[in-house]
């Protein structure tokens, strides 16, 4: 120890300072290359997207002119979006979707997992059979539930004939339940991720923790509210934009289960925005809609980032 | 092929031009008959033909599950033995995704060399430069006269598709649930069908299915009704409009028509029809094939739609074909095309194998259509279709009248709100 914090001192030479200078650069250097892989795909595969889809909410593109030169027409496309009453009423579907699959999602799989937590047979049941329905194909699922809800399916025969419901209800046929039945499926394959992942989180608070809470006398709720929810809010917080982003993604229960029908009732941001590009050819109005679902996206984000911080503080 | 491979030939299109001219004409105007593919491809198309031994491969997009199809096999048969070297790659799309995916290909590079497809988005996708016109192929064919003019699809002067069958829908009614309901006889006129409608569901059944989805599904089942009441696109009254709206929400809101109906296409309600449950489905000619195969548990027929004071319409569809834009070699395309769809034998092939109904007037006038009750029901639809007028703008019209009819049905928007939309929508010419 002695013999060598010395030699290390007396080994530097003059021109250290230069020569750590050109370490430095070496080291930037290799730092670029190695995030060039990255940065290409990132830059391919997200960012050229990102100004193409700008680029085309401020031009008039159409299936005649998709292919070739795109007329710049300013915010022409957004303004005439942004007062399109269909626009406002979807978007508004849109942020009570989102906040009920976010609320449920949280409160069902939280729930959930407090009742799974313990090792017993048939929790280990109730959670394979959990990563079962998470696994199913989405399309499959919106398969399942569209025959299970329709006015013939065994939901609406059990309603009938146990008498809750004097007739059958077309849950995805009318628009006080259609985007509602979609959010209940979406809940239906999301909880069961929610509840893997929170059932962790719970199993990682220290024992000696919760003992202790005991010991002091707290009763159940008081654990789970002073000991649990704090112990895993951070968890919560992944949790809930993953939700809220899968939720926003989401497109194939509406695909599969309503078409975004009727008429736009079932439809979100997203969903009508692909209608508007796929099936009525206006792809700078998508363009424009697409945009919009950007800022609520980046939105979220911020909030998400904001309170992640504050956290870490 | 099996029968619900075919469900694409419920994709229907629109036909412009005078429905009687279809055809089906069964008197009988049989024409030229020749029908063999080395004659029909001759002069101006065959000298842009590549040498027999020409080796290359014909991309083809379609959202039939044609590869298992007896008709179409055979006519990669019969191709083949001409050019043995061309091989049919044949790409599955889903219906709802065709243009969609034709426009995008234009993007990507990967444009289709043929496309088997719904004609009424041919304005449309030559405007996109996905298609190419297939005039001078279709000036020389020699049997071009055997086709009425409402099934070769045009922008200006230019061809861009011709249809190779006909399809349409009519009234299939289950006689069982009839008799038991006490409906002595399958309603004629708009009012009878009410009535029965009544009886039947006082009876304890199922009323009517009709496809109400907010696309061409749902248009191509509900103008026939308006079109009963002498509506159509272009000239579409407020009141009229609005008078046939109110017909049909007088029928859901007495739960004769199932409001389910908003996410079920022909298919669907063919298969609720088959369980027994219901009287009434406006279904298509492509599932007869089917339907009749899998003898159901009742008895049932096939009827024209009730007369409104304009009397009875239906819609005609079926798919065209359309050559690819920058393709190698569109002469054999068209070749191919024209084997597949264009001559006598195909199409008597695909009437045996779907009932789809034949466009040339040598097919159309085979004993087989008459000899067979349901068929000749459908020709004589076919005898007195409805016309779409023929504007660029019909492709984009079957997308919002369907979605009217989706969002009235639904029960988003009433009557007199569908009929504004109706008429705000979509009498532009």
């Amino acid at each position: 120890m002695i013999r060598t914090k010395p030699t290390v001192t007396e080994s530097k030479p003059a021109s250290a300072p230069h020569r750590r200078g050109g370490g430095h650069w070496r080291g930037a250097a290799q730092q670029l290359v190695f995030m060039a892989p990255a940065a290409i795909l990132l830059g391919v595969l997200s960012l050229y997207p990102i100004y193409l889809m700008v680029r085309m909410a401020l031009s008039d593109v159409t299936a005649a002119n998709l292919r070739g030169a795109w007329p710049f027409i300013g915010f022409s496309n957004l303004t005439q979006t942004l007062q399109d009453p269909t626009f406002r009423a979807v978007t508004l579907q849109t942020l009570v979707f989102l906040f009920g699959v976010l609320v449920f999602t949280l409160a069902v799989g939280f729930v959930w997992a407090m009742m799974l937590r313990l090792p017993t047979r048939i929790n280990y049941v109730a959670q394979t059979l959990m990563v079962f329905v998470w696994a199913l194909p989405p399309v499959v699922v919106g398969n399942v539930w569209s025959f299970l809800l329709s006015s013939s399916g065994p939901l609406n025969a059990a309603l009938v004939a146990g008498h809750v419901v004097p007739s059958p209800i077309p849950f995805l046929s009318q628009p006080e339940t259609s985007l509602l039945s979609i959010a209940a499926v979406t809940l239906w394959a999301g909880v069961p991720f929610a509840v893997l992942v929170i059932k962790s989180a719970i199993l990682d608070i220290p024992v000696d923790v919760l003992e202790a809470a005991r010991v002091d006398g707290a009763k159940p709720i008081q654990t789970v509210w002073h000991i649990i929810l704090p112990s895993i809010r951070p968890t919560l917080y992944i949790l809930g934009v993953l939700s809220v982003v899968g939720a926003f993604k989401g497109f194939d229960f509406i695909y599969v289960m309503t078409t975004g029908g009727p008429g736009a009732s079932s439809s979100t941001i997203p969903f009508l925005a692909y209608r508007t590009a796929f099936k009525d050819y206006q792809f700078g109005t998508a363009g424009a809609m697409s945009v919009l679902a950007m800022l609520i996206v980046l939105v979220l984000a911020t909030a998400y980032i904001v309170v992640v911080q504050r956290e870490e503080r | 092929m099996t029968n619900l491979s075919w469900r694409a030939f419920g994709r229907r299109t629109f036909v412009g031009g005078a429905a009687g001219a279809v055809a089906i004409s069964l008197t009988a105007c049989v024409g030229q008959g020749s029908t063999s593919t080395a004659t029909t491809t001759d002069a101006a198309s065959a000298a842009a033909l590549p040498s027999a031994d020409v080796t290359t491969t014909i991309k083809l997009w379609t959202y039939q599950t044609l590869p298992n199809a007896k008709s179409w096999d055979a006519a990669i048969t019969r191709f083949n033995a001409r050019f043995p070297n061309v091989k049919v790659d044949t790409t599955n799309i889903p219906y709802a995704e065709m243009t969609s995916k034709l426009v995008g290909s234009g993007i990507s590079k990967g444009i289709p060399d043929g496309v088997s497809y719904n004609p009424a988005d041919s304005a449309k996708l030559m405007e996109a430069g996905i298609i190419q016109e297939i005039t001078p192929f279709w000036n020389s064919f020699a049997d071009k006269g055997q086709f009425p003019d409402s099934v070769v699809w045009k922008m200006g002067d230019k061809v861009l598709s011709v249809q190779g069958y006909l399809n349409t829908t009519a009234i299939w009614y289950n006689k069982t649930i009839l008799d038991k309901a006490g409906v002595t006889s399958v309603p004629t006129t708009i009012e009878e069908f009410s009535a029965a409608l009544a009886k039947v569901k006082a009876a304890g059944y199922g009323g009517f299915l009709l496809a109400a989805t907010p696309d061409g599904s749902g248009e191509f089942d509900f103008l026939p009704w308006f079109y009963g009441y002498g509506q159509n696109y272009g000239a579409f009254d407020k009141a009229t409009t609005q008078t046939v709206f109110e017909n049909f929400g007088r029928w859901i809101d007495a739960g004769y028509i199932p409001k389910d109906v908003t996410n079920n296409n022909e298919d669907d309600n063919n298969n609720l029809f088959a369980s027994g449950k219901y009287a009434f489905v406006q279904n298509g000619n492509w599932n007869l094939e089917k339907a009749r195969g899998a003898k159901y548990s009742f008895e049932w027929g096939v009827a024209d739609f009730p007369a409104g004071p304009a009397g009875a319409h239906g819609i005609g569809g079926g798919e065209g074909f359309s050559i690819g834009a920058g393709t190698k070699y569109p002469a054999l395309v068209y070749n191919l095309f024209e084997e597949m769809l264009l001559t006598r034998e195909a199409q008597l092939s695909i009437l045996k194998e779907t009932g789809s109904l034949p466009t040339r007037r040598d097919a159309g006038a085979d004993t087989s259509i008459q000899s067979n009750a349901d068929l000749a029901t459908y020709a004589k639809v076919v005898s007195e279709l409805g016309a779409r007028p023929n504007s660029p703008k019909i492709s984009d019209y079957l997308n919002t009248f369907g979605r009217i009819v989706n969002s009235f049905v639904g029960g988003t928007i009433k009557a007199d709100q569908a009929a504004d939309q109706v008429v705000q929508q979509l009498n532009a010419p």
